[in-house]
């Protein structure tokens, strides 16, 4: 008691920890809090099957090619699992097909649209999300960008670019999924319908080769498969 | 001028509900009274607090007139009313405005007198202050001399609204906009929702620490940024994908999920656009010719679909499945619609959606 009132102050002027010493102390983390959960189907589109929190991911597809959708194929097992996800500058979002693709719509923050400010609040908005999907429809300066992949990795968050170009996001990625086609089948002329559509993707992840691999999204089944062959929805 | 038959209607109406505050006790006495004309007719609608309609014709077919439909329901109705002290007034008249002005002198008006009645009724019954005030200053104080103006010099004068108003007041249509309150089905549906049951519990119960801190940044953004920058999807039952979600500012409360347990005839085949617009887009389906395709009388397409345009820009359509209708009640015109999946040549998907005589772009399977 009197040690302390004498001092009062005491310890608000505590010594700043060296910088070397605060990584030595820094807690251990075990693996599989330094991931995120993803659908089995699509672990091997991942670098060493697994979306690492802090990574940042880019998927790259025209509007209407299912860009989008495979966005979210990346984060529908998180979501379900009851991580947070967040979803900025995606306008007009589809929440039934967002439900169809297995999000958990109770654990999704969506941001109205990408205001002047759309850069603040998706920082912000990556210290309360654990995967935030961001729609990019014009070139990002390297200077956001960088803020943007730092802030993610530092609260351990998966960022998914989703944009029409790749350029439009000028630094270099974890992982890069291009779309180069997209079919669609089960449709005809006047009659079926929309089922199942057949992705044609060049996968580039961080130290691995490029890469070109099929996907259904959706299958007929409503699910995300890895197509092996031709024809086996 | 073509004589336009309107559909008979009944209006149900509980005065000390649609007065007073309308609290939730108010929305669930009202509930409770929608869900015991339900059992008699299916196809009882609320039109805002206090207020239901039905369309007339077939139960008074099968009960044996409208009189005994009205007796039917007094009685029905009666245990419930005198528990909370209400009070019922039932009219029933050609077109659902008409029938709403029937309920409030409880007048059973007879087919084909409907004009005859709504020409005896106030100006004021518009609820619009601005035609009401000069039409008393011109000496124009029922809503038949109101009709009895020019339609021409009224779209002048006035605007569209007024010539809506017009229409209404001439027992043209049926239904004046702004009496019934959009709301209240949704406000309903919540009311009936299942509080319990799909809400996942964190490790100790309750919400887990990463619930907290997304509520706690979802609340922060909201501070900085308004109230509605922060959405959140809620989804409920219904046919169409647009009907199914709707967004709303985040709160903190968890939102009930809605178990779609009912089967929803004439609901889309998944799986559902990514991309809904807000603002469907018009366009127009064109066949071979460049001939402006409809539907036709049997719910099918008036051509081959070839091309579509949207504001000057034609795409070659590949495949298209549909037209598929959706026949909604009477009285929401806007539920009377024809869907449309396309391909276009380039591979995008489209949904389309035909209502009156024109298509729009609804969403797009991104």
């Amino acid at each position: 008691m009197f040690a302390l009132s004498q001092d009062p102050d005491r310890s608000f002027h505590r010594p700043p920890v060296p910088t070397a010493l605060r990584d030595l102390v820094r807690p251990v983390v075990a693996a599989a809090s330094r991931t995120l959960p993803v659908a089995d189907s699509i672990t091997s589109l991942l670098p060493r099957g697994v979306l690492r929190r802090g990574s940042v991911s880019v998927v790259t597809g025209a509007p209407g090619s299912g860009a989008v959708s495979l966005a979210l194929a990346l984060a529908s097992e998180a979501s379900a699992q009851g991580h947070w996800c967040g979803v900025v500058g995606i306008s007009d979002p589809g929440a039934t097909a967002m439900s169809e693709a297995g999000m958990d719509l109770r654990r999704v923050l969506f941001t109205a649209e990408p205001s002047k400010r759309w850069l603040d609040v998706t920082a912000e908005l990556l210290d309360g999300v654990e995967i935030l999907i961001v729609h990019v429809s014009a070139s990002v300066p390297f200077s956001a960008a960088r803020r943007l992949s730092a802030r993610a990795r530092e609260r351990r968050a998966a960022l998914i670019i989703v944009t029409e170009d790749r350029q439009y996001w000028p630094m270099p990625a974890d992982l890069g999924l291009s779309i180069r086609s997209s079919v669609w089948m089960g449709i005809g002329r006047g009659d079926g319908h929309l089922r199942a559509r057949r992705l044609e993707l060049e996968v580039a992840a961080r130290g691995e080769h490029l890469r070109l691999v099929s996907l259904w999204i959706p299958a007929q089944s409503g699910e995300t498969l890895l197509a092996h062959g031709r024809g086996d929805a | 001028m073509a004589v336009v038959m309107l559909e008979r209607t009944m209006v149900l109406w509980v005065p000390e509900l649609s007065q007073g505050g309308g609290d939730v006790a108010a929305l669930r006495s009202f509930a409770a009274l929608l869900e015991i004309v339900l059992l008699r007719c299916p196809f009882v609608e609320p039109l805002r607090l206090g207020l239901m309609a039905l369309p007339v014709r077939s139960v008074a077919r099968f009960f044996g007139g409208e009189l005994a439909v009205c007796e039917l329901l007094r009685k029905d109705l009666a245990p419930l009313l005198d528990a909370n002290q209400q009070s019922l007034r039932i009219g029933i008249a050609d077109g659902c405005f008409a029938a709403v002005l029937a309920a409030r002198s409880e007048a059973l008006v007879a087919v084909g007198e409907t004009t005859e009645f709504l020409a005896t009724q106030a100006i004021s019954c518009l609820h619009r202050s601005d035609i009401a005030e000069l039409c008393l200053r011109l000496g124009i104080t029922s809503l038949g001399a109101f009709a009895a103006l020019d339609r021409d010099r009224v779209l002048e004068r006035f605007g569209l609204d007024a010539l809506h108003c017009h229409r209404v007041a001439s027992g043209e249509e049926a239904m004046l906009e702004g009496v019934s309150d959009p709301q209240i089905t949704m406000r309903l549906q919540r009311l009936q929702t299942p509080e319990t049951g799909t809400t996942q519990a964190g490790f100790f119960g309750g919400t887990s620490a990463r619930d907290e801190r997304a509520h706690r940044i979802a609340i922060r953004l909201q501070g900085h940024f308004g109230v509605s920058s922060i959405q959140v999807a809620l989804t409920q039952s219904g046919r169409d994908p647009m009907e199914r979600a709707a967004f709303e500012s985040f709160a903190a409360e968890e939102p009930t999920v809605f178990r779609d347990v009912a089967p929803w005839p004439a609901r889309l085949p998944t799986p559902s656009p990514m991309t809904i617009f807000a603002r469907p887009r018009e366009v127009s389906v064109l066949d071979g010719s460049g001939e402006v395709l409809g539907i036709d009388a049997v719910g099918l397409l008036t051509g081959t679909p070839v091309t579509y345009k949207e504001a000057n820009a034609y795409r070659d359509i590949a495949a298209w499945a549909g037209p598929w209708p959706l026949m909604g009640p009477w009285w929401r015109q806007r539920l009377r619609r024809n869907r449309l999946q396309i391909l276009t040549t380039s591979g995008c998907a489209f949904l389309l959606s035909h209502e009156g005589q024109n298509w729009k772009l609804v969403g797009r399977y991104d």
